[in-house]
């Protein structure tokens, strides 16, 4: 049975217990704020970084993991297993991937490794990481889990909102959403990730219409198979959503989550996200092993 | 002393090489087409230049092209000189010098259709137009699969449709006049028909770039067959005019058609080695950028590939073999000097830039520049001036919609008066108009904040209907004259606050006035309350109103913002 590791990054935002049953290995993202540098969840946590935010008025930065870290990781892996599936956050809000690119090819042929660009981030990178997570788990090679997991992309959306542009504009996120930028008036936007980009969905100007209209947008995914609702440590609005979404999926199949810091950082306090989850799609005759 | 008969013969040859040239080229008429292709195209750098919207708007496109084909005469006419060149021979140093000089995407798209006509002439003294037809196609053929991800409405789509229309030319007459005119008629039409299929060139309001210069070409090819000879220039005149950004109007639009991506660096090189393993490279580089063109073959490929980190581009590269003529060019920048060029030409011509990437217009009415500018950042992409007591005309709205690129639009009257005008414009235009009703400048602002990027026109015009209920309207201005409406009485020269457009309250203090008509309007309901100040309030009214305000009910979120309007000292909307 070949054994396929599977690898992200920090801004997964996968919750402690599923990291664990899975065996996903998390390559930290590096996050700075204030002169100091963190590794993403792994020597900051959300809570501690979303206090320092709140009570810094500088704006933080990121940076994606180096070449040696993958190199580092993908080497240790290499020992125990026969393929790596290394899943990360959209090339186009960071060079996490261009990272594991650059890594793969300096251990080049010492096992096949798959890089994937999720074109997400957050859950919505998680539930694709999962997928493959969970077929590595079950046995499957990894052209099988490669295919699988790039189809899981298609099923994944993410909607969020913010409380302000500031920080999506100041740390170069900011995408197709540029244009809802410079208004005198205050906005609340809600914004969807779209083929790895931040884009506009709703020039909304208050929080609660925000929601409201976060809340419609899920409701009009036709197949809703998991959620997961994301959150900037500290702020609520979690369980409004959840509540108002629990007729179209029950609570055990929604995942609570806290923003990782590096995500934190670029989104700014009191974002609030939802990923959709439209469901795997099943595995062909050939791929079932 | 030359004879009568001498004479004779020398105009008869004459006229036998022009005959010959219509029909078939020899390669030394093939250089001499090539020349006047060069030299034809010439003229035309600036003009493709200022077409230059895609993939990446850095107006070069033209001079890249220029350059390209400059090179593969260069090359063609270096390997052949003297001798009695044989037509593949030429073509194939064309192509080589194409390879060698391609630059930006055009330019390798260019060289690909060159390498395709030079390889269906192998073993062909003579270029007729049945041989040129295969070529056209087997170019198309070759350009298609140099692009990683071919779009339509560019290059590609003019050369396939050049092809097709030789192939059938072809095939009732095989000169090469007659197979070129065909290409050149379509490739033409098909120029004209590019922003109909690529949208970011429709917003823009101009043809493919890379397509037109191919006409251009084509073109040049066409005089030469039809007798004209022009002579290159010489060979250190490059034009190093730039696009004329001061004419490039999409630029003010940029961010609307690109978003506000950087566009990174254009990375240009030569990979030479042994084997080069052309799908993979071409695969890797892919990944790795945008706009990868990758053509050549094992021993050679010119790779051309966008991306934030050219750095990564040439390292993977490098493990496959060696680099040659790297070129790097910074896109952004190049953007941003056009774009600087631009407004030193034309100062305002930013002020005038639209703000919606959407293919929906939304145009609102308002006076005042600071609620021209509110709506404009709430998403409206044009304002037409007027409002209460100066009622835009019809014409007035037609003419700011007809400057508009989009096909769909809604407008937002803003006052109970001009909708039945905005409601005439429907009627007059070709294109698809929907009045959203709304009387004042916060219902407007209600409704732009409906607007929902990924739906479509009616579900738009709904949700932007439904949203004016959403907000109440306050105003205060003065009693033009003493009355008693709705059980409210005031003297001239007071105080009014209206609530949606009816009188509620009078009297001497603004302050006062302005919370009896809050009360009114169930403020503990609402979230937000935004002050628009205008021309006639006192500097200091609209702090006092606040004040008194956020004292009054604590909970609202309270915003102050110029408005500029007339006849309104304060316009206020509560949501």
């Amino acid at each position: 049975m070949p054994r396929v590791a599977v690898v992200t990054d920090s801004t997964a935002d996968l919750p402690r217990e599923l990291i664990e049953e899975y065996d996903i290995h998390v390559v930290p993202l590096t996050v700075h704020i204030d002169g100091e540098v963190f590794e993403d969840r792994v020597t900051i946590t959300p809570a501690e970084f979303m206090r320092r935010l709140t009570a810094t008025s500088t704006f933080p930065t990121t940076s994606q993991p180096s070449v040696g870290r993958f190199q580092e990781v993908f080497n240790r892996l290499a020992e125990e297993y026969d393929a790596i599936i290394s899943i990360h956050i959209s090339s186009r809000l960071s060079g996490t991937y261009q990272s594991a690119l650059l890594a793969r090819d300096t251990i080049n042929g010492r096992l096949p490794i798959s890089v994937i660009d999720s074109r997400s981030t957050s859950m919505g990178l998680g539930f694709a990481v999962l997928r493959a997570a969970k077929l590595a788990k079950a046995g499957y090679d990894l052209a099988t889990i490669d295919r699988a997991t790039r189809r899981a992309m298609e099923s994944i959306h993410a909607v969020f909102l913010v409380d302000t542009l500031e920080y999506l504009r100041r740390g170069g996120r900011i995408g197709r959403a540029a244009e809802i930028v410079g208004t005198v008036l205050q906005l609340k936007p809600i914004l969807r990730l779209e083929d790895g980009v931040v884009v506009p969905h709703a020039r909304t100007r208050t929080r609660r219409k925000a929601t409201a209209g976060l809340i419609e947008l899920v409701r009009d995914f036709p197949r809703i198979d998991q959620l997961a609702i994301l959150t900037t440590s500290g702020s609520s609005g979690a369980e409004r959503v959840a509540d108002a979404l629990a007729d179209r999926c029950p609570r055990e199949r929604m995942i609570f989550a806290e923003l990782s810091p590096v995500l934190a950082a670029h989104v700014g306090p009191g974002a609030l996200g939802v990923i959709v989850y439209e469901g795997d799609a099943p595995l062909s005759v050939e791929e079932v092993p | 002393m030359m004879t009568r008969e001498g004479a004779h013969g020398v105009e008869h040859a004459a006229r036998e090489e022009e005959v010959d040239r219509e029909r078939r080229w020899s390669g030394a008429a093939l250089i001499g087409a090539l020349e006047t292709a060069v030299a034809h195209f010439e003229p035309h750098v600036a003009a493709v230049n200022a077409l230059n919207v895609f993939p990446v708007p850095d107006g070069d496109t033209g001079t890249n092209m220029f350059l390209t084909i400059q090179a593969a005469v260069r090359e063609a006419r270096r390997l052949n000189h003297g001798s009695q060149p044989r037509a593949d021979e030429v073509l194939a140093g064309a192509a080589h010098g194409a390879l060698m000089g391609a630059r930006g995407n055009s330019g390798v798209i260019l060289y690909q259709i060159l390498a395709g006509i030079a390889e269906s002439c192998q073993g062909v003294a003579e270029l007729d137009g049945r041989v040129f037809a295969a070529g056209l196609r087997r170019a198309a053929d070759l350009a298609y699969r140099a692009v990683v991800n071919p779009v339509e409405g560019t290059m590609l789509t003019v050369i396939r449709a050049a092809a097709e229309a030789a192939e059938i030319a072809a095939a009732k007459d095989s000169a090469l006049s007659t197979v070129l005119a065909a290409a050149l008629d379509t490739a033409e039409d098909t120029v004209r028909r590019t922003p109909e299929l690529l949208d970011i060139l429709r917003q823009a309001g101009v043809v493919d770039a890379g397509g037109q210069g191919l006409a251009i070409l084509l073109a040049g090819l066409q005089r030469f067959a039809e007798g004209t000879t022009l002579s290159i220039p010489s060979d250190e005149a490059i034009p190093v005019s730039t696009a004329p950004a001061a004419a490039m109007d999409f630029l003010d639009h940029l961010d609307e058609m690109h978003g506000a991506e950087e566009f990174g660096y254009c990375t240009n090189f030569l990979l030479t080695g042994d084997n080069l393993p052309v799908e993979e490279v071409r695969r890797r580089m892919t990944e790795l950028g945008t706009s990868a063109v990758v053509v050549g073959d094992e021993t050679m490929l010119k790779i051309h590939v966008h991306s934030e980190h050219p750095g990564t581009i040439l390292e993977i590269a490098l493990g496959y073999g060696e680099l040659h003529q790297v070129r790097i060019d910074n896109m952004t920048a190049q953007t941003r000097a056009l774009l600087e060029d631009r407004h030193a030409a034309h100062p305002t011509a930013v002020a005038s830039s639209p703000a919606a990437t959407t293919d929906i217009a939304l145009v609102a009415v308002a006076s005042g520049e600071g609620l021209t500018e509110v709506l404009r950042g709430m998403g409206a992409t044009a304002v037409v001036p007027g409002g209460p007591t100066v009622n835009p005309s019809t014409e007035e709205i037609l003419r700011v919609i007809a400057a508009l690129p989009q096909r769909e639009v809604i407008l937002l009257p803003n006052d109970r008066n001009v909708i039945p005008t905005a409601r005439q414009v429907e009627r007059l235009t070709d294109r698809t108009i929907r009045v959203v009703p709304s009387r004042s400048v916060p219902q407007g602002i209600s409704a732009l904040t409906a607007f929902n990027f990924d739906a479509d026109l009616e579900e738009n015009v709904a949700a932007m209907t439904e949203a004016l209920g959403m907000v109440r309207s306050l105003a205060l201005t003065r009693a033009t004259r003493s009355a008693q409406i709705d059980g409210v009485r005031v003297e001239q020269g007071q105080f009014i606050g209206l609530l949606d457009d009816r009188l509620r309250a009078g009297g001497e203090d603004p302050v006062d006035v302005v919370l009896a008509v809050l009360a009114e309007a169930d403020p503990d309901q609402a979230e937000l309350l935004t002050v628009f100040v205008g021309e006639p309030a006192s500097p200091d009214l609209a702090g006092r109103v606040a004040e008194a305000i956020g004292d009054a009910y604590p909970n609202l979120t309270i915003e102050v913002a110029a408005g500029d309007q007339p006849h309104y000292d304060l316009i206020i909307a509560l949501e």
